[in-house]
């Protein structure tokens, strides 16, 4: 059944319901009619309650249906018989058809709700089938509209009869039974009583509470009964006196009523005894907003009222219809007015997602910030519990919830974890709180990856100042241990020099010339050191050169092929540094580990990328277990200028070591 | 002996600068005529002077980048009759091409290690006013590498006495000088030498600074990068 296909027959019966108060009091029938009409609007009013509360539920949408259907049908008999006594029979007959299908419909509408409470769904297949058979019965107005012999109108007015122009000679002997069928048709709601006796014996203890608020109406609708009875014997010379007769008319009505009001109570608060806030505040939500449909009602009845006074009857039928409509829009403000401020910000998506951006603001540990989002999710959804657990998934040992749902959060096709929702205090979770969930769950992948990004972020940063730190303490050992040792030994063989000269020239000599290899090594020593620290070929003249010139002091044969565009082209300080260093930490590693014959370096530069592949074709190593240090600073230092470093190798099929880039074109 | 060759030095560190002039006065046919610490004031002092030679640091204020080969380039252009030697403390064959890759004659590349063996400094500035080029043995000795590196280079099918040859060769010494230092005759070494350059595909030239010349194209161009 199509969704709008409900709100828009509770909108229509309301409509047929206010128009009948101005109709019933021109014509002077408002006392015997309008209880009837206060009786259907308690049904109308329980449905928009449930339909409110429920609207993905079949039994919501049945419960609209068979009420908005109900109203017609008390407008149309109104009709029916204000035409009955003005109009040709010709013309009354079609109204009179429609009518009869309406009632029809409705009646068939309260099993299909009957059948589906109170858990929401048809169990049986025969009971499926037997639903559906029943719009067959869709065809017994039409029937009557063409065999019977008169028009069948409302039993209990006393309306004259009117012969029906349309009936068919040939359909004659059919006449009489359709026209008794036609009017025992609502009795078939009983059937949908009957569906629930198996269903009540089959149940749990829950459902059979739920189905027992049933009772109450059918003892109350019982009693009624017996009291009509009686009272119709008491006064056995005639009908009873006007007093007694509306007493037994507001009982009947109340009767009437009492069903929905019992199917709403079952179908929202089967646990309405016990009492908590949350249930104090649905009551009063509830209160308000029965008050807030009054008005309602009663505006829109008003205007019908004066126009009925004044105008045409028609006209004011259709202003009252009108009026109804005009003020839905005011009525559904103050309905969602009177939810903010019973419920706070229960099911605005908008403002719960809000509340949740608002959490996410000023916290930066996962561990903080999942059960703030959980708690957001209980509070706003009015949940019994809600967990936010990320992976991996096993839940924690002394919690075992089952949940009610369960959202997964994923970010590009990842789950990072899941939103799992318990039963909500008040009713159960409809689609639009999926839809909150859903939204809750994205924002929770974007979040989880925010407050990953910014630990690794920390990780990182950690990790590039460690390294510094690193390398100036290597820096350090190497001037202290390296370079200062041999500058003090030198100076010490000056000494040497020295004493040397005055008793042995040629012996002095020779000291000498020792002395000058010593600092000859102390320079290359030092002129090492110094281009670790920073090449001058790189600043001078830039990338591809200061890798030419790192192959030609490799001890493995190193082949440089390079884009031709590369020679001379200058990129950021750092984006030269980093790209040199690529291929210098490789060069080491491979001279350190790999036992390789061959280096291939290769240097492509495209539109705004820049690629260095280092690859040799030595041992090899398992990069699952040994990337060191000297590789993780690296790819730490081509990640913060938003580079990558790939690192491509297995034992014995050598290494490829790949960085690439971002750099600025021109 | 004739006229002493008048030098002018230029070096931004005093003691590196001192240094040189003692290494350079040891030999009796040189003469420090000047000895200053910026390019500005090396043009000057050129210009002053009009010496025989200069030999000058690499890197000099302001950027402290390469402004002795600048000065060495500007210099010869300005005054052909002087020759360069350019001290550098960079054991690099980029810096030593970026002198000599436009022309090598009366230029020169020296580490600046070498003030401490002043007959190799004075030879490389005897070599320079003759019109001749030098250039470090280490430096050659890392062109040559870089080369022999590159997949299917003619330097790796070179034997082991080619190699001696064409290094020396590259360093800028004669077939004499060549000779000399293996221990071979100088006929041997003209072998040696037509032998190189058919295996590089180089035309021998009789100048030397010319076959440096060629011998510093062919190493550049072979030890760079290969194009994609």
């Amino acid at each position: 059944m199509h969704r709008r296909l409900a709100p828009l027959l509770l909108l229509l019966g309301t409509a047929a319901l206010v128009a009948m108060v101005p109709v019933t009091l021109v014509q002077g029938t408002a006392s015997k009619e309008l209880p009837w009409v206060a009786g259907i609007g308690i049904f109308v009013a329980m449905a928009a309650l449930v339909w409110r509360r429920r609207p993905q539920r079949a039994v919501a949408r049945w419960f609209a249906v068979s009420a908005g259907l109900v109203a017609l049908v008390q407008s149309l008999d109104g009709l029916v018989l204000h035409l009955g006594a003005t109009q040709p029979a010709a013309r009354v007959a079609w109204v009179v058809l429609v009518n009869h299908l309406v009632m029809a419909a409705a009646s068939i509408a309260l099993v299909h709700l009957l059948g589906l409470f109170p858990d929401h769904r048809i169990e049986r297949a025969y009971e499926r089938r037997l639903v559906r058979a029943l719009w067959w019965l869709l065809a017994l107005p039409v029937l009557a509209f063409v065999a019977s012999p008169t028009l069948v109108v409302p039993s209990y007015h006393q309306s004259p009869t009117l012969a029906n122009p349309y009936q068919l000679e040939v359909l004659a002997p059919l006449g009489e039974p359709a026209a008794a069928a036609l009017a025992g048709l609502q009795g078939i709601f009983v059937l949908g009583a009957v569906l629930l006796v198996p269903r009540y014996r089959r149940g749990d203890a829950d459902r059979r509470r739920r189905i027992r608020w049933l009772l109450i109406p059918a003892l109350f609708a019982a009693g009624v009964a017996v009291a009509d009875l009686v009272a119709w014997r008491l006064f056995a010379d005639g009908p009873p006196g006007p007093a007694a007769e509306l007493t037994l008319t507001v009982l009947w009505i109340g009767a009437v009523a009492s069903l929905p009001v019992a199917i709403a109570i079952a179908l929202l608060r089967p646990d309405l005894l016990d009492v908590d806030r949350v249930i104090r505040r649905s009551l009063v939500y509830g209160v308000l907003w029965v008050l807030i449909a009054a008005v309602y009602v009663a505006a829109a009845a008003a205007l019908g009222v004066a126009a009925g006074q004044r105008l045409p009857l028609g006209l004011a039928i259709g202003l009252t219809v009108l009026a109804t409509l005009l003020f839905q829009p005011a009525r559904r403000r103050l309905e969602r007015a009177a939810d903010r401020w019973v419920f706070g910000t229960r099911t605005d998506p908008t403002r719960l997602v809000a509340r949740l951006g608002a959490d996410l603001e000023g916290t930066v540990e996962l561990e903080s910030l999942l059960p703030r989002m959980a708690d957001t999710l209980q509070e706003g959804l009015g949940l019994t519990w809600a967990r936010v657990r990320l992976e991996p998934l096993a839940p924690p040992a002394d919690d075992q919830r089952v949940p009610a749902l369960t959202v997964p959060i994923t970010l590009d096709g990842a789950q990072l974890g899941v939103v799992e929702c318990g039963p909500k205090v008040v009713g159960e979770l409809s689609e639009d709180d999926e839809v909150v969930v859903a939204t809750l769950a994205r924002q929770a992948a974007l979040a989880v990856r925010n407050v990953r990004l910014t630990a690794e972020l920390e990780r990182s940063r950690a990790r590039l100042v460690r390294a510094q730190e690193t390398e100036r303490r290597r820096l350090e050992r190497n001037l202290h241990d390296g370079v200062q040792q041999d500058l003090v030994a030198l100076l010490g063989h000056t000494a040497r020099v020295r004493s040397e000269l005055g008793r042995d020239v040629a012996a002095g000599r020779a000291a000498l010339d020792e002395l000058q290899d010593g600092l000859t090594h102390v320079l290359a020593e030092l002129r090492d050191l110094a281009r670790g620290i920073h090449p001058s070929v790189l600043t001078d003249r830039g990338l591809l050169e200061a890798v030419e010139a790192l192959a030609a002091r490799s001890a493995v044969p190193v082949t440089v092929r390079a884009d031709p565009t590369l020679r001379g082209a200058r990129f950021a300080e750092e984006i030269e540094g980093a790209g040199y260093f690529t291929v210098a930490e490789a060069l080491a590693n491979v001279g350190k580990h790999a036992h390789a014959s061959r280096i291939d370096v290769r240097l492509v530069h495209t539109a705004g990328a820049l690629e260095i592949t280092v690859r040799d074709d030595g041992a090899g190593f398992d990069v699952a277990t040994t990337v060191g240090e000297g590789l993780t600073n690296l790819a730490e230092r081509l990640a913060a200028l938003g580079g990558r470093l790939n690192v491509d190798a297995a034992r014995g099929t050598g290494t490829t070591l790949t960085a690439r880039l971002r750099v600025a074109d021109g | 002996m004739g006229e002493r060759l008048r030098v002018v030095i230029a070096d931004d560190h005093y003691l590196v600068r001192e240094g040189t002039r003692r290494a350079l006065e040891e030999a009796a046919d040189l003469e420090v005529c000047a000895a200053v610490g910026t390019p500005g004031e090396l043009e000057e002092a050129v210009e002053r002077e009009q010496p025989d030679a200069v030999v000058t640091d690499i890197r000099m204020p302001p950027s402290h980048q390469m402004e002795g080969i600048d000065a060495a380039h500007r210099i010869r252009s300005a005054h052909p009759r002087i020759g360069v030697v350019v001290l550098s403390q960079y054991a690099e064959a980029t810096y030593a091409l970026e002198l000599l890759g436009d022309g090598t004659a009366g230029l020169a590349y020296l580490l600046k290690e070498r003030i401490g063996d002043p007959s190799q400094l004075a030879h490389a500035v005897r070599e320079v006013v003759r019109g001749g080029s030098v250039v470090d043995p280490d430096v050659v000795t890392l062109l040559l590498a870089r080369t022999a590196h590159q997949r299917r280079s003619p330097v790796a099918t070179l034997t082991d006495r080619e190699r001696d040859v064409l290094e020396r060769m590259a360093q800028g010494r004669t077939n004499a000088a060549i000779a000399e230092q293996l221990h071979l005759s100088e006929s041997s070494i003209e072998k040696y030498a037509t032998a190189i350059f058919a295996k590089l595909g180089l035309r021998d030239e009789p100048q030397t600074h010319r076959r440096v010349a060629a011998v510093l194209t062919y190493l550049r161009d072979a030890g760079r990068a290969t194009p994609l």
